[in-house]
């Protein structure tokens, strides 16, 4: 019996997660000024890393697949950005479960917020404009100028707290000079989610990858079928 | 402890939104494998014949 090879890193990763929420929950110190809210910081900045990590991989395959007009490369950056899309989505849900309690509001228009909005709409675009291009090729060959155009608005998603004045806190998740005022065990958990969000976000990525290339096949093994109806008749005569 | 309700919200919507990923990609899947099974078994039966 051959075994998935992803299904092991899964269980692994289920392990690893159920642990991450264990510790969030009942090990990490409640912050002095924000209270509980401030653990959904835990999953609200892995979220926001993981979609900046599948934007660069949407960005370089994209960048590859130009070159090279390598199917696979296209299928890594469409996985990708499904991936990035869900997690921005992640993060821009957290963050507003987050602000309700301590800004009072659920949205603010912070640059931030704003850019992150963006972000998520340059790519629900790509992936609606992939649904409905009707040339398959001529389709990935555009959205892959999407693709890296929409790359530009990460920078500046990410250095949006430290040009703008805005109400989103500063950057102190993986600042080393912020994080030194951050407990121990908060700066470990905060560690570990973004190392296991990482590894979530490889495993969706993998997945997608394989649902594409299996679309891919259905597509060939259907335009063959319909080759060989439309020469099966002829050859009989 | 208002912020509970909120902090037990976010980590609801993020493992929905990872499940509910997770359980369309696995409902694709299914569906292009039996596709793939159907568009395979003519030409297997063609060859039995």
């Amino acid at each position: 019996m051959r075994k998935d090879p992803l299904l092991l890193v899964q269980n692994v990763l289920a392990a690893g997660l159920l642990a991450g929420v264990a510790a969030i929950f009942f090990w990490v110190p409640t912050e002095e000024f924000q209270g509980v809210a401030q653990r959904i910081l835990y999953v609200h900045a892995p979220a926001a890393w993981v979609a900046y990590l599948a934007f660069a991989v949407v960005l370089v395959c994209s960048i590859a697949y130009l070159r090279t007009s390598d199917v696979r490369w296209d299928w890594v950056a469409h996985g990708s950005a499904r991936t990035g899309v869900l997690f921005t989505a992640l993060n821009l849900l957290t963050g507003m479960l987050w602000g309700r309690p301590i800004w009072g509001a659920y949205w603010a228009w912070d640059p931030r917020l704003t850019l992150t909005l963006v972000l998520f709409l340059i790519y629900v675009g790509y992936l609606a404009f992939r649904a409905n291009a009707s040339d398959e090729t001529r389709g990935a060959r555009i959205a892959a100028v999407i693709g890296i155009a929409g790359f530009l608005v990460v920078p500046l998603v990410h250095f949006s707290v430290d040009w703008w004045r805005g109400q989103h806190p500063a950057r102190t998740a993986i600042r080393p000079e912020a994080g030194a005022a951050m407990p121990p065990e908060m700066q470990a958990v905060l560690v570990a989610m973004f190392v296991l969000f990482t590894l979530l976000y490889l495993i969706l990525l993998a997945l997608s990858v394989r649902l594409l290339k299996l679309e891919s096949d259905v597509m060939d093994m259907e335009s063959r079928s319909l080759e060989s109806a439309v020469l099966r008749p002829r050859a009989a005569r | 402890m208002e912020g509970l309700g909120y902090l037990g919200l976010a980590y609801g919507i993020v493992w929905a939104g990872i499940a509910l990923f997770l359980f369309s990609v696995s409902r694709r899947q299914r569906a292009l494998e039996k596709r793939i099974a159907e568009l395979s078994t003519p030409e297997k039966k063609g060859v039995a014949k």
